[in-house]
């Protein structure tokens, strides 16, 4: 009842915003297919085996990658193991509290999943040191920071600068299976490099990357997560309103004019070595 | 998901395991007012696919401090139960993946329903998965807008679902679950039939930007013909109390 | 498409009824160049241009002036919570129950307990607050006796009648007293039960059907139904 404090935007505002949004305008003075500023910082948590930072104008999302050698699971045994967990929490905003993951934290972890997975950028069979016994298991946490607006973007850039720098000790397997850990590091074997882009629906226009007032009052939001080679992985429609199937497919045309900027920030991370 | 475990999901003809052809759907069969206590209620069988949805609503919310002051509040909850998977029982505990399906069904059902109309009550929509066989969300969807309606919840419009999904390269309407298990990549897409809005819509998998195009048209095709079955079964609930005669006996 | 329906035909939220030059009565939408239904309902084509949709089943949301009858649920320091089968929760302030003011909790309860059922009239309602109710008429009360038959509320109106023909019928010809509450709770109150029972089911009867087109005529008929199970 509180959060109504921050999320209640009044009614002239709203009505300036779609009014706006009609002409051509938004609230921070972007055009509707103009995108943030993005900057991605790596290695910014010490004790991760991959981070990132990335800030999306004011949003800001932190992501962490932790590796580590076990079992794979009993229906998958020649394959490593991904597992993406998000939270959003009361730091970024007064509208969040403190809990157990709510739906929103379950939907944010899931679709960045999916999009990761689908792409592939781990090719899970690359993360096998011994066949159905011991396999690299990749852990993504995922803390949006600062709230204004489009998470799931921010955090899939996010998640893919942890995973790109991140580096894995050198193990060595002798013909029975005892495993060594050298010294040395190794990149994380990266293959695709996907990409998330978000669209709102403010009235009949179509915003990417919507800030938090656009997304308080926006219809419903359409995000496509894409792949190196233009393959949508990922697509997840969000929010209380709906699309035409025309406005999916123009969506989908401003994510993909997009996706090769985004991509171009990410692509000088990865690492000699890496997949 | 990823197919890449090489299960053979077309014959040589083309065929899917199940003899379907790629665009066909599942035999489905709804069943509109099937339980007392519920205001709605339904039952969808989508090929082997058992789900029932009761609709509790309009009603006083509770807790009250989460009524909202100028509409209806919509509530989901998608649920498994223990024996409706093929594998291993699946725990009674809410995973994550029903928490999702939970929000996105929510929002799936929303834009077609006037929540205006009720300010400061709740509508409650509880999804029970009693077999599971691919699709589930999407069936659900279907089932839950036909219990709604059934509940006398104003609405825009109906939504029925459909899954879009990739097998051996070429696209399918309405995978299975051993398609979604090892087919190229799943599409659920919800629709209201009457305005053509899209309001449920997720992929996995890998697809081009023609195949997205091509798989939201042949969900509307499908759509449409999952519609004539909601319709079908709300009209014949009800006929059956029209046609009673003066004079009969209960 | 000028009518798209025919009399007795069931129709989804979202069907198309008739084109603008129709009058359509019931829960509808404008949509364009067309009505359409809001709300599973049976279609009645009325006159030439005049169609009137029926609800198969609608909450009772309060009216000013409605008579209800409400059952006690809860007691407050100044109140009673009264439940009138409606997703809105009524109050029963004590100042419109009783004759003094400032009363003590204790005596609210000793005026109406829960469980209580009583006949209430709506003195207002609007969306934001909750139904307020006053018992301070002649004959609203506490409901002491009688047999209690729920229908639904939307058919209610049938048990009265144009001008409470249908109301005064029933309770000459089967010497019952009738309080008719417009959120489809009928107290049915005779000199015996075998009476009471009679009454409940030409009334439970009565209301079954999504549309009568004269009620009087269905309710003389009923009565005759019923005469004739009760006498075998």
């Amino acid at each position: 009842m509180s959060e109504r404090v921050y999320t209640v935007v009044p009614a002239p505002r709203r009505e300036a915003i779609r009014s706006m949004a009609k002409r051509g305008e938004r609230v921070d003075g972007r055009k509707p297919e103009e995108y943030r500023e993005v900057k991605l910082e790596v290695g910014v948590a010490g004790n991760a085996d991959g981070s990132a930072k990335v800030a999306l104008g004011h949003t800001k999302v932190i992501a962490g990658v932790k590796v580590s050698l076990g079992q794979p699971f009993p229906d998958a045994p020649n394959a490593g193991v991904q597992v993406v967990h998000a939270e959003l929490i009361p730091l970024a905003s007064p509208i969040f509290e403190p809990g157990p993951p709510d739906e929103n934290d379950v939907e944010l972890a899931r679709v960045i999943d999916r999009g990761l997975r689908s792409a592939p950028a781990l090719k899970l069979e690359n993360l096998v040191v011994v066949p159905g016994k011991q396999v690299w298991r990749v852990f993504i946490d995922i803390y949006p920071i600062d709230h204004d607006g489009n998470f799931i973007d921010a955090s899939g850039l996010a998640a893919m600068g942890a995973l790109l720098s991140a580096k894995i000790p050198k193990v060595l397997v002798t013909p029975d299976g005892v495993i060594t850990r050298t010294e040395e590091k190794v990149p994380l074997p990266v293959a695709d490099i996907p990409v998330f882009v978000t669209i709102a629906k403010i009235g009949d226009v179509l915003v990417v990357d919507p800030c938090y007032e656009e997304e308080l009052v926006m219809d419903a939001r359409i995000t496509f997560a894409l792949t190196k080679d233009n393959y949508v992985c990922a697509i997840q429609k969000g929010g209380r309103g709906s699309f035409t199937p025309e406005e999916i497919e123009r969506a989908l045309d401003m994510a993909l004019n997009i996706a090769p900027r985004l991509r171009a920030v990410l692509e000088n991370l990865r690492q000699a070595g890496g997949a | 998901m990823t197919g890449a475990t090489g299960v053979k999901l077309l014959t040589e003809d083309g065929r899917r395991l199940d003899g379907r052809a790629l665009s066909e759907m599942r035999r489905c069969r709804i069943e509109a007012g099937v339980l007392k206590n519920a205001d709605g209620s339904a039952y969808i069988e989508l090929g082997r696919n058992k789900i029932i949805v009761a609709v509790y609503g309009p009603k006083e919310v509770h807790p009250r401090h989460e009524a909202l002051p100028d509409r209806m509040l919509l509530r989901c909850r998608y649920s498994m139960l223990p024996f409706s998977v093929a594998d291993e029982r699946k725990s009674p505990a809410p995973t994550r993946r029903e928490v999702e399906i939970s929000k996105v069904i929510r929002e799936a059902l929303e834009p077609a329903i006037f929540l205006e109309e009720f300010p400061r009550t709740s509508v409650d929509v509880y999804i029970e998965v009693i077999e599971a066989d691919g699709s589930t969300r999407v069936a659900s969807i279907t089932a839950a807008a036909v219990a709604l309606a059934d509940a006398g919840i104003p609405m825009r419009d109906l939504v029925a679902g459909v899954s879009i999904g990739k097998i051996e390269g070429k696209l399918a309407v309405d995978l299975s679950g051993i398609e979604d298990q090892y087919g190229e990549g799943d599409m659920p897409i919800a629709m209201m039939p009457r305005l053509g809005e899209v309001t449920l819509m997720q992929a996995d998998g890998r697809f081009t930007r023609e195949e997205v195009a091509q798989a939201l048209q042949m969900a509307r095709e499908a759509i449409q013909r999952l519609y004539e079955e909601q319709k079908r079964a709300l009209k014949e609930r009800y006929s059956k109390v029209l046609a009673a005669e003066l004079g009969e006996e209960q | 498409m000028r009518l798209n329906v025919s009399s007795g035909q069931v129709v989804v939220p979202g069907e198309p009824i008739a084109d603008v030059s129709y009058e359509v009565h019931g829960p509808c939408v404008a949509s364009g160049k067309e009505y359409r239904a809001k709300v599973l309902s049976v279609v009645v084509i009325e006159k030439a241009k005049q169609v009137r949709l029926i609800p198969l089943k609608r909450a009772y949301i309060p009216s000013e002036g409605d008579l209800v009858v409400g059952k006690i649920i809860d007691i407050g320091p100044t109140f009673w919570l009264v439940d009138i089968n409606s997703p809105y929760t009524a109050l029963l302030l004590a100042s419109e129950a009783l004759p003094r003011l400032a009363p003590q909790q204790r005596e609210l309860s000793e005026v109406f307990r829960v469980g209580d059922l009583i006949a209430a009239k709506v003195l207002s309602f609007d969306f934001a607050h909750d139904p307020l109710l006053t018992v301070k008429e002649p004959k609203l009360g506490k409901v002491a006796r009688g047999l209690l038959v729920e229908v639904a509320p939307a058919r209610v109106s049938r048990v009265i009648g144009k001008k409470g023909q249908v109301a005064d019928y029933l309770s000459e010809t089967l010497g019952v007293e009738l309080i008719v509450g417009r959120n489809g709770r009928v107290v049915v109150i005779g000199k015996s039960p075998d009476d009471e029972a009679l009454a409940a089911y030409v009334v439970t009867r009565l209301c079954e059907k999504p549309y009568v087109e004269d009620p009087f005529e269905e309710a003389k008929k009923l009565v005759e139904v019923a005469r004739r199970r009760w006498s075998a």
